[in-house]
């Protein structure tokens, strides 16, 4: 167990570091205080970044009547969300192509359970009795799972031992599955990821607690409820990454840090489905 | 109707071309969670299609099989034999299958919430998200597609719901989904013949037109039938 536990922390270090792009941007995204012109500031003095917002801005599903060619304009019509998954999903490829294979998984889910993470952590933040940053809890959620694609190849082996210690509840949840298998959860070697990729807090909070948030330093508590319960709506709503799937508790002392209805978890489901639907398809183009 | 594909009924109207073809190709790798980010209900004449390349979905390929593949909030309904209809990864959703043994024709609805009145819209342009709308939708297809009778010449059959325990009384949707669509059915006069419903997993279903065989499946488990 120790060893796999090693050798997992040994690919992280292994891990290509983020571009200075990716990093700048989503060191950006993390403060509380930032805005849309601090996300321009970053993409317009990178002349990749620049031409895949143009592309972006441009695609199909935007719908525009006419081209647009200034990047200021094309940051400020596709907004802060939409920049940031087209990072993202350009800087942590290796990682999303992941085919999870240790979850019985496909490659692309881990990117499709994220990116409906990240819209449903933002709606659901919006609704926390303390102010939060929703555009925070959307980065949050983009990245809160990237250490299932960490720990998948060593769990091939064990999936099944995993599951089944989850059903016959020798373990109350598959992280503890994972945790019982390998020495180390995805929570933790997301962490680790997310510590070698030097991300600023709250992301690495984010990545460790989404399943105990009642753990997460007080300061992102808030947050990190926000999206505890984004990745329950992902799960809910079909978009997991395989044998996983509803097998994680709900920590129900949510109510204490989230005001939210029932009626507010239809509409947050009914919105965050059209906005992944969207998203998707401009970034498909 | 979708009006790309002569038998299919689905609403989305944007049906996938056909982008690749690999003949005489057994089984693939099973893709769960497929059809739904197309924003389409798929259709693939079984002699021609494996794999669609451009989306990196790939759908089992039966030999001798079409298989309609419903996304969330899709309904759909088949009078013909060698047809499959398929909806991945319930959650806590649940599929309504009907199947009405004298014309042998089957329909399948993927109910995301219980109730349309929180969107009335949505429930026009997607009638298939809400129980009290969808299992109506699918009758009326059905009825469309020669059912003669009436819903109570139908068998039900539900699968889905899973569950999420919390003592708010938020989250538990899935329990609330399998109420609402019992209570719809039974408003038709058609109790659920058979249920697979609640518990922690999250389940695939696969409907035979030919049998009427309903097949679920989830990752790490044998395939069950219902």
């Amino acid at each position: 167990m120790a060893a796999s536990k090693k050798e997992i922390l040994k690919v992280v270090e292994n891990i290509k570091i983020l571009s200075p792009s990716a990093g700048a941007l989503l060191e950006v995204a993390s403060r509380p205080e930032h805005d849309l012109k601090d996300i321009a500031g970053v993409i317009k003095y990178d002349a990749a970044l620049t031409a895949k917002t143009l592309q972006l801005v441009n695609s199909a599903a935007f719908a525009l009547h006419s081209k647009i060619s200034d990047i200021d304009r094309a940051i400020t019509y596709i907004g802060e969300n939409y920049l940031l998954s087209l990072v993202v999903s350009e800087a942590a490829k290796m990682i999303y192509d992941s085919d999870l294979a240790g979850y019985m998984g496909h490659k692309g889910d881990l990117w499709n359970h994220n990116l409906l993470t990240a819209l449903a952590s933002k709606k659901i933040a919006e609704l926390c009795h303390e102010p939060v940053n929703s555009n925070i809890a959307f980065t949050c959620g983009l990245l809160h799972d990237l250490g299932k694609a960490i720990i998948s190849d060593f769990l091939i082996d064990s999936s099944s031992a995993a599951l089944n210690a989850v059903e016959s509840g020798e373990v109350s949840n598959f992280a503890s599955a994972e945790e019982k298998m390998l020495g180390i959860d995805h929570t933790q070697a997301g962490h680790a990821l997310a510590l070698h990729w030097q991300l600023p807090e709250p992301l690495p909070s984010a990545m460790r607690y989404h399943h105990e948030p009642s753990k997460a330093p007080a300061q992102h508590r808030s947050l990190v409820y926000a999206v505890h319960l984004g990745d329950m709506v992902a799960m809910m709503t079909g978009y997991d990454t395989g044998a996983d799937a509803m097998r994680y508790q709900l920590d129900s002392t949510y109510s204490d840090y989230i005001a939210i209805k029932e009626n507010d978890l239809a509409r947050i489901i009914l919105e965050t489905d059209q906005e992944f639907q969207k998203l998707k398809e401009s970034m498909n183009e | 109707m979708c009006g790309k594909f002569s038998h299919c009924v689905c609403y989305k109207n944007v049906c996938q071309p056909l982008l690749a073809v690999r003949r005489g190709a057994s089984t693939l790798a099973q893709r769960r969670s497929g059809g739904r980010n197309m924003a389409a209900c798929l259709k693939i004449p079984f002699d021609k299609l494996a794999t669609i390349v451009e989306n990196s979905i790939h759908f089992p390929l039966f030999r001798g099989y079409t298989i309609l593949v419903l996304g969330v909030g899709d309904l759909g309904a088949s009078k013909n034999p060698p047809e499959l209809i398929k909806t991945y990864a319930l959650g806590s959703c649940v599929a309504v299958i009907l199947i009405h043994p004298k014309t042998r024709v089957v329909g399948m609805v993927h109910v995301a919430l219980p109730d349309s009145t929180i969107n009335p819209q949505k429930a026009r342009t997607k009638p298939g998200y809400f129980a009290d709308t969808g299992i109506p939708a699918l009758i009326r297809e059905m009825m469309g597609l020669g059912c003669s009778g009436g819903p109570k010449q139908m068998v039900a059959k539900i699968a889905g719901g899973a569950k999420i325990m919390d003592p708010n009384n938020v989250f538990n949707i899935g329990n609330r989904n399998i109420l609402a669509v019992k209570k719809i059915l039974w408003k038709y006069g058609v109790g659920p013949r058979a249920e697979d419903v609640g518990g922690v997993i999250s389940r695939t279903v696969t409907v035979s037109a030919k049998t009427g065989r309903v097949t679920l499946s989830s990752p790490g488990k044998e395939d069950w039938r219902l």
